[in-house]
Order: C-alpha cells, then structure tokens, then sequence
C-alpha cells in the first residue's frame, strides 16, 4: 500500500529507540508467523505462545537484520528453529491437535468444510511424522511456496542440502502416507502410491 | 524409516496444496509490545536509578580521601608548629612504649625463670617414671587380676543365691 513504511524503514526506527513501531511489524507478519507455525506443527492452543515468542526474539536480534534479505525470511528461520525447539521439548511428536482452519477464501459448504478439515487434520498428522528437519523444508517448499534459495536462507543451509532433505521428506511422507493413510493418496497417483 | 525414491514435487503439492487454504487468525501485538515495552521501562529505571548510585560512590570516596588529607594536613601543621596537644600526645605514646617494653621485658624474665626450674623437675619425674614402670606394670596387672577375681566371686554368689533364694508361685505365697 503506497504511504505505508517499509519493513526496513520500521526497523530502522525502533533501532533508533521509536520502540512503538514494532508493533506494525508484528501485525503485519503475526498471521504468517502463527500460520507457519501451526503448519510445522505446533498445537494451536500454543501457537499465541510460539508467535509472540518468535516476535519477542526479532525484537532482541533486530540489530542483526541483513535488509538484502526479506524480512519473512527471517521470520521463517526464526519461527521454524522456535517450533523445532518446541516440539523437542514438549515432545508431542505424537501428539497432534485437531486442526480448525480459518479459511481465507472459497469457503466450501459444511459438508465439504467438515471433510477437508478431516483431511487437512490426517495431513497434519501424517505431517507430524514425518521428523522436523525433513518436514520444515517440505513446509516451507510445498505449503509456504518459498522458492530453493529462499528455504536455503531460511534454514541457513545449503541448497544442495535442501534439495537432498526435500527429495528424502517427500519419499518419507509418500511412505506415510501409504502406510497409515491411505485416504490421502491423491486420485491421479493410487497405483504409483501402492 | 527408509525412504525408497522421491515421489516428486507433484505429489507434495497434490497432498500439501490443501493445507495452503489454512490460515491462523491472531492478535499477539499488544501482549508482544507490553512486554517489549515493559523490558524498556525497566531498563531505563535501571540505568537512571545507576546514574544517582554512581554519583554517591563518587561523593563518598572523594569525602574519604578529603578528610584524609584534611587530617594528615592538620596533624603536620600541629607537629611542625610545635603544637601543646601534640607534644603531650608524643609524650604520652612515648611512656605507652616505655611501659610495653618494661612489661615486656618482665614477661621475659618470668618465663625464662619458669623454664629454667621447671625443665630440671620435669627431667627428674621423666627419670622416676621410667624407674617406677615395671612396678607400675606389675601393678596394674595385679589390679586386673583381682577386679577379674572379683567378677567372678560376684558372679559365683549370684548364681548361688538364685539357687537357693525362696520362689514365688501364681497365688502369692511362697515355695
């Protein structure tokens, strides 16, 4: 939107001690923060937690901000090493909620709503088990659409190495998915699943 | 978990593209911004309440060394001006030393005296001891001797009484 400040812009104002405009930051990146965070899976009744705790470590770091780089790009990096450290903590690696998704468009009938949020808590579940390091790439690649280098900036390793875990998260998840969840086989590749 | 060969990026995006839809819809900036702004506070009531803090170091110690000079400065004017006060005070520390080294001197004396008597006495006990310990010896195992004589005469007198002693039965007389 023109007139609005840019990201770089609001954090060079709160290094200059402007301290209250962090606050658009974070209603500008909170929705992405908290989405990708459910999304790597964090329980939903924590997410408030892991988002504000995630901003609260931007805030602390800000003065390491390198402005060649998106500022979601960070975020992501940030948000994924929170929710890695989450779920290695608390351990519910097994444990997964029951997802209710605010769906931001098309919204489909209550049938078709009940359905998909059935299929999208079996994705999450089988998601869940597939291990964090693998699974933050498939997130980021295949859910947020980042594109390679960006995942590589994110997870701050190499692409090589990205596309090495990504080739190993899909058969992974493929795995799982054959395994556990059947119901999940998309329609086209049924007997390449089998 | 053995991964057999990557299904591609179409399958991912196939099963994933679903969980593209969902969004979480939160408002964590006043909690974030309280507690970012509460850290400032803080920090800033810590670094005003450090200024004060530092200044009264600072006053103290420069008061501390002022009266130190200011004393020593006194005492030298009072000494070089041939002060009453300081002549007394010399005099007095002067018969305080006199008095010290005196006591101290008889302390000397007394000691040296003590020793001098008592290590000949304590030489000749040391000599009648080590005379006196076979018969000390010879002594002290006559004594084991009987006390042993004696707890066996005991126990003997004992046993014999409890033979001999008049026994109680159940309905209060005697047997």
């Amino acid at each position: 939107m023109p007139g609005e400040p840019t990201d770089v812009d609001l954090i060079r104002e709160v290094l200059a001690g402007r301290v209250e405009r962090f606050e658009i930051l974070v209603r500008r990146y909170q929705r992405l923060v908290a989405t990708a965070a459910l999304r790597m899976g964090i329980p939903r009744m924590e997410i408030e937690d892991v988002t504000s705790e995630v901003f609260y470590k931007v805030y602390r770091s800000l003065a390491r901000y390198r402005p060649e780089h998106a500022l979601s790009t960070w975020l992501y990096r940030i948000t994924v090493n929170a929710a890695l450290d989450r779920r290695r903590s608390t351990r519910h690696e097994s444990r997964m909620e029951e997802l209710s998704p605010t769906l931001a468009d098309g919204r489909p009938g209550l049938e078709e709503q009940a359905g998909e949020k059935q299929r999208a808590r079996l994705l999450q579940e089988a998601l869940g088990r597939v291990p964090g390091h693998y699974r933050a790439p498939l997130v980021l690649a295949h859910i947020e659409g980042l594109p390679l280098d960006e995942i590589a900036r994110a997870l701050d390793l190499p692409e090589g190495t990205v596309k090495s875990r990504l080739f190993r998260a899909r058969a992974m998840l493929k795995e799982i998915i054959r395994r556990h969840y059947p119901a999940l086989i998309p329609a086209g590749s049924e007997g390449d699943a089998s | 978990m053995t991964a057999p060969r990557d299904p591609g990026p179409r399958f991912a995006e196939e099963v994933l593209g679903s969980l593209r839809r969902q969004a979480v819809d939160c408002d964590i900036a006043p909690r974030v911004m309280m507690r970012i702004l509460a850290e400032r506070d803080a920090a800033l009531l810590a670094a005003t309440a450090r200024g004060p803090q530092r200044y009264a170091w600072a006053a103290s110690l420069s008061l501390a060394g002022a009266s130190l000079v200011f004393l020593i400065a006194t005492l030298m004017v009072m000494v070089s001006g041939g002060d009453e006060g300081v002549r007394q005070a010399t005099g007095v520390l002067a018969s305080g030393w006199q008095v010290v080294l005196v006591f101290g001197r008889l302390a000397a004396d007394l000691w040296g005296r003590i020793l001098a008597e008592g290590l000949p006495m304590a030489r000749k006990i040391l000599a009648l001891v080590e005379v006196s310990a076979p018969l000390l010896k010879g002594a002290g195992t006559l004594a084991a001797a009987g006390g042993l004589c004696s707890i066996l005469f005991s126990s003997y007198v004992f046993a014999s009484a409890r033979r001999t002693a008049p026994r109680a039965d159940f309905n209060g007389g005697t047997r």
